[in-house]
């Protein structure tokens, strides 16, 4: 569905954005939407680490946001209490008619959206840090997600330059269950000592390619959003092959704590 | 004497290491059980070489000076002089074990005997020899001219000194060498096996095609290729192979186990690029 230059026009003047969920993602999301002209609201129970521009706003409570917003970005992987929670208040404070963009490689869309009062408006991200270093989104959508909502979701990253690709509603989605499943298995062999870290990364990087060794993306992206991955793919298949390592579990709750484990 | 490399084997893998060795100017002695495989490879050495001159990678008197250092044979005898030998022949245990044991009366007592195998135990090879702490893991990656790593693999008896040696002719050779232990797989092979395992299992259960995969992969995960691209290019049969090993080797662990569509292709001969049809048409 083509939008008039005219409409869009008027859109983007008024542009604002709601990001909430874990911090590197809304640090992430953030810096995306900055470079726009719209304004990005962070709500965020206490001061995330956001980049420094003038038109992204922090704000510990939803009433400071504006209620009419061109989407919002719910970022939640970790805590499903938390993501419920998110999603139930913010629907309350919004129009009825915002974009709703949640992740969804945890929880499929279709079972987000039984949580959801106007689950028509509701888009499944795939959101994991680091993947916006690059140019696509993997998107998905619950059964009764309208057309509308995903015309309006394509457009919109578009306009930040990205692709997007639709895929059926499955936990994990594409790539991040792949490349999970790349983590986990390097912690394997990690715990096993089958290698060093930076030998499980330089063979990994020259050997076939990789753009990054799966341990530093690990620890890039956090290893407790790996392991909320693994542990929601191993309860959704009720698979062995999912299984986190026990060194996985160690990482994730470092970088739970500290934000990063290795030094 | 003290420069020379015995490669065993003149097939992708072994010519492609006797070319390594030579241009970083060992002597090299290039054995095969078939003058037919020589010439096949000294020719496959021979095209990389002048490749190399054209994209100016080399100049004419290196890829002179390397093709100076090859020397071949069908005497495995001649493998005396060598003070390193790196095997690259057949994937069977039983015709290794074979060789190491004839390589082992042959060699000085100092020399080392390195195997690029890419699936069996370091550890295994080492006991049919009276040298298991001479015995180690040199796997190479196709192409070996071009790709950087090697991995270094130390069997339970292997010694710290031939992991230095090898470590140190890796480096020499101008490659990254990583330390693995002995285990299925080592590290690449063990590693990856979820990059095509899950988007076998993804394409298995209709999440998304295998383009639309391999798009994803490519440019939401800044891949270079997608699964089903470098299956194709490896050997959807190859592939398979290896993921059998290594589940096999693990005593059937769920995260290695094959997917019936790798299978199934096998059976319908869709090998990928060599036979002009795997995932994709060629």
């Amino acid at each position: 569905m083509g939008m008039s230059s005219k409409k869009r026009k008027t859109q983007t003047s008024n542009k604002s954005f709601l990001i909430c969920g874990d911090e590197r993602l809304i640090r992430e999301y953030a810096e995306m939407l900055s470079n726009t002209d719209a304004d990005i609201f962070v709500w965020h129970e206490h001061t995330p680490d956001l980049p420094k521009r003038k038109n992204v706003k922090y704000s510990r409570t939803l009433s400071r946001i504006p209620k009419k917003l061109i989407a919002v970005f719910e970022l939640t992987n970790t805590d499903f209490e938390k993501k419920i929670d998110r999603i139930s208040k913010i629907e309350k404070h919004c129009a009825k008619e915002t974009l709703f963009l949640s992740s969804t490689v945890c929880h499929t869309a279709t079972e987000l959206s039984t949580h959801f009062q106007n689950p028509q408006r509701l888009i499944g991200l795939a959101a994991l840090p680091t993947l916006l270093r690059n140019d696509l989104v993997e998107l998905t959508r619950a059964p009764l997600t309208h057309n509308d909502a995903l015309k309006t979701t394509s457009q919109i990253f578009f306009d930040l330059k990205k692709e997007v690709s639709l895929v059926d509603d499955r936990v994990g989605m594409v790539l991040p269950r792949i490349l999970c499943s790349l983590i986990n298995e390097s912690t394997f062999a990690l715990q096993e000592e089958v290698a060093s870290m930076e030998d499980i990364d330089t063979a990994m990087k020259y050997g076939v390619n990789y753009p990054n060794g799966p341990v530093e993306w690990g620890e890039q992206m956090g290893f407790d959003q790996v392991l909320a991955v693994m542990d929601a793919l191993r309860k959704d298949t009720g698979e062995e092959r999912y299984r986190p390592s026990p060194l996985l579990r160690k990482l994730a709750a470092g970088s739970a704590i500290r934000g990063q484990i290795f030094p | 004497m003290a420069n020379t490399i015995g490669v065993i084997g003149a097939g992708t893998m072994g010519s492609g290491i006797a070319q390594v060795a030579a241009l970083a100017g060992y002597t090299v002695i290039l054995y095969d059980i078939e003058q037919s495989a020589i010439d096949r490879g000294m020719q496959t050495i021979y095209n990389n070489l002048s490749k190399g001159v054209e994209k100016n990678k080399l100049t004419g008197h290196d890829a002179e000076k390397a093709k100076r250092n090859i020397s071949t044979t069908l005497d495995l005898m001649r493998m005396k002089s060598a003070t390193t030998v790196i095997e690259a022949v057949i994937e069977r245990l039983d015709i290794k074990q074979g060789l190491f044991q004839r390589l082992d009366e042959i060699l000085s007592h100092e020399s080392i005997i390195a195997t690029n195998t890419s699936s069996l135990s370091i550890t295994a090879l080492g006991a049919t020899t009276k040298r298991p702490d001479r015995v180690i893991g040199m796997h190479f990656f196709n192409p070996a001219h071009i790709m950087k790593l090697v991995e270094i693999i130390k069997g339970k008896e292997t010694s710290h000194t031939t992991i230095s040696r090898i470590t140190s002719l890796a480096k020499e050779f101008g490659k990254k060498p990583v330390l693995a232990s002995d285990t299925p797989g080592f590290i690449v092979n063990r590693v990856a096996r979820p990059f095509y395992g899950e988007a076998l299992r993804l394409l298995g259960e209709g999440v998304a095609s295998v383009e639309e995969i391999d798009r994803i992969v490519k440019k939401s995960g800044g891949f270079k290729m997608g699964p089903f691209e470098l299956m194709d290019l490896i050997g959807i049969d190859v592939n398979l192979s290896v993921s059998r090993s290594v589940y096999e080797q693990y005593f059937h662990e769920a995260r290695y186990r094959p997917h019936p569509i790798q299978q199934q292709m096998v059976d319908g001969n869709l090998l990928g690029r060599k036979t002009g049809k795997g995932f994709y048409e060629y």
